[in-house]
């Protein structure tokens, strides 16, 4: 157990370090030049000297990823042009509203897709077969940004139930700042009116998410439990006498989870990525947005940053996958040790 | 080289090969494959489809919903936007299928030498392979695009980049479970060159899965690449590319819904035909996994 941890916790770093070697190389190897990029059109060639030795691009590249490296560790990720701040803190300001957005999103997600799919394994039918395959084979075709859009269309511009964008009203003030989530914020302040707000103006975004994954995920939690459910264990318990829902809860559910969990993980990194595209459908300020403002104004510091920062919450995320298979499957546990 | 006669019930050829007869009947597969010619159709010989200009200014007033003039409608600049829908599939084609050809092409040789050689060539590629599955893909092909600089091909470039590794670890499998048979060992002992070892004994077991894996990938590719240029670095205007298309139509949710249903339409159908195809290829395969390879 102690091995495959460390084992895995140390390729984990590994990862990240190789992210970091991607970074640099992209930023310092392959545009060749950036500091012609930064002097803009019509710099002379003096002007663009100067700057790149300012920039340190004259050095030799071992220097300059010794002096990438140390900046990293200190938390400097360069500034944004656009925005005129350091990334760091640009970071910490959209941040908040990703991490509201992606873990309701997921929570929501395996909330569905887990129970739904595990009663359709159990309630095995042609109809939910033909309904699940149609269903994933469109849910993988439809592309996430056209899937907001259409929402918006529908509830926005059509039914106007809801709003279209952004995470409170025009105009409306922002609750007190804690953590930066407006749901949480305002819940503490106890401002219920916000909340209300706020919590309209996810509908559509999470909405988005989860209906975008949720084809697959239902497909691949039915044909998990569908296998289980064909073992001898499954028939002894029933003969027992033991209930359906203990049966399944308690010996199916473990079993069948593994398969699950990497799924989710895998699906965690679709997320990460979707994120970026669901956040320019609807104005939502988290670092999805930022990310589309800096690619517009070809702002290199901020997406950088953001594909370091997306790459590591990804392999964390796997990792501690990884570390969860032997917590649930004894079996792993005994084989790691 | 004499070509066998087909064995009765398999007298019809798709890529060169006998296709059981029940296969060809499945509507589903042919469905798909209609899609999939009629798409290559459009962007091959878009003026089959439309004497329309996709570029041409105020054909119609900007902004009117879809008519027996404009089957799409026009859009804010007054252009006819089925024209803009139909030449969009060049673009938006020619870039998945160069990504996927360039992914599968690499992958399958990395996976084949990485099978083969075995050793620390396999231990070192297929760490490498591991690392790009371990990343979030289209992340990294969106800051590699962006780098690259804005446009068709720093997308291809991209995520070429991103998609070889996942064929290079099925083809590794599959040469690992072929390359210890006996018909491979009896061509090492006629003396065959490991080239021809691999491309004549081992390769063609892999094409069946390979194929359908393409097949299907042609849609998965579509949706990153009209994704990274609805993100602004793939396509630039006033090239008329899905995801292109998608982003300029969004400011129009409310007056112009059918400037974001028709390129996303268009997305959806491409990608559901080429996963019907690939589906049907999976279940020749299935059937055709008792007989030869």
């Amino acid at each position: 157990m102690g091995v495959y941890v460390v084992r895995r916790a140390g390729w984990a770093v590994l990862l990240v370090w190789l992210v970091t070697v991607f970074t640099f190389v992209l930023s310092h190897v392959i545009p060749g030049n950036p500091a012609a990029f930064l002097a803009g059109f019509g710099a002379t060639r003096q002007e663009i000297r100067a700057l790149a030795i300012q920039m340190g691009l004259t050095k030799p590249l071992i220097v300059q990823y010794g002096d990438y490296m140390g900046s990293l560790f200190h938390l400097q990720l360069g500034t944004s042009a656009a925005t005129g701040d350091a990334v760091t803190t640009d970071l910490a300001h959209y941040l908040p509203a990703t991490v509201e957005l992606v873990v309701i999103s997921f929570a929501l997600y395996v909330a569905i897709a887990v129970p739904l799919g595990t009663w359709a394994a159990h309630s095995q039918g042609r109809l939910v077969d033909v309904l699940l395959r149609v269903a994933t084979i469109v849910g993988s075709g439809v592309p996430v940004f056209w899937l907001g859009i259409l929402l918006q269309e529908l509830f926005f511009a059509r039914l106007g139930w809801l709003p279209d964008s952004g995470e409170l009203p025009i105009g409306s003030a922002a609750p007190p700042h804690y953590t930066g989530m407006y749901l949480v914020d305002s819940a503490v302040a106890g401002q219920w009116g916000t909340f209300g707000q706020a919590v309209l103006h996810l509908v559509l975004p999470v909405a988005t998410i989860v209906i975008a994954m949720l084809a697959v995920g239902l497909r691949s939690t039915r044909a998990s439990v569908l296998q289980e459910l064909g073992r001898p264990y499954v028939r002894t318990a029933r003969s027992k006498g033991m209930g359906e829902a203990r049966l399944l809860t308690g010996h199916v559910m473990r079993n069948a989870l593994n398969p699950v969990i990497s799924l989710l993980s895998l699906q965690f990194g679709y997320l990460l990525g979707w994120v970026v595209l669901v956040e320019t459908v609807f104005d939502w300020p988290g670092i999805g947005l930022y990310t589309y403002n800096s690619i517009q104004s070809l702002d290199y510091d901020p997406i950088m940053a953001v594909t370091l920062l997306t790459a590591t919450v990804f392999i964390v995320v796997n990792l501690l996958a990884d570390l969860a298979y032997p917590l649930l499957d004894p079996k792993i546990r005994d084989a790691g040790s | 080289m004499t070509v066998p006669a087909a064995p009765a019930g398999w007298r019809h050829r798709v890529m060169g090969r006998a296709v059981p007869l029940p296969v060809r009947r499945n509507a589903f597969v042919a469905a798909g494959g209609l899609i999939v010619l009629l798409f290559a159709a459009a962007a091959a010989f878009p003026r089959l489809f439309t004497h329309a200009s996709p570029t041409a200014l105020y054909v119609g007033p900007p902004l009117s919903p879809p008519s027996a003039a404009h089957w799409f409608g026009t859009d804010e600049l007054g252009r006819d936007f089925f024209a803009r829908v139909v030449y969009g599939a060049r673009d938006s084609l020619v870039m998945s299928v160069l990504v996927v050809a360039i992914g599968a092409l690499a992958g399958t040789a990395i996976g084949a030498l990485a099978g083969f050689r075995g050793g620390a060539a396999d231990e070192v590629l297929m760490r490498i392979v591991d690392l790009f599955l371990a990343l979030p893909a289209f992340i990294l092909a969106l800051a590699l695009s962006a780098f690259l600089g804005r446009g068709m091909a720093s997308v291809v470039i991209a995520l070429s980049i991103v998609w070889w590794p996942g064929y290079a670890r099925q083809v590794r499998g599959m040469v690992l479970s072929t390359k210890h048979r006996l018909h491979v060992q009896g061509a090492r002992a006629l003396g065959a060159s490991r080239w021809r070892i691999v491309r004549r004994h081992i390769l063609p077991f892999t094409y069946g899965q390979l194929n359908t894996r393409v097949t299907q990938d042609l849609g998965f590719a579509l949706v990153n690449v009209a994704g990274l240029s609805f993100l602004g670095v793939g396509a630039q205007p006033p090239a008329s590319e899905w995801g292109l298309l998608l982003n300029a139509g969004r400011s129009y949710v409310t007056n112009g819904w059918w400037l974001t249903l028709f390129p996303g339409l268009a997305i959806t159908v491409w990608t559901l035909g080429a996963a019907l195809l690939g589906d049907g290829l999976a279940a020749r395969l299935r059937g055709e996994s008792q007989g030869r390879p």
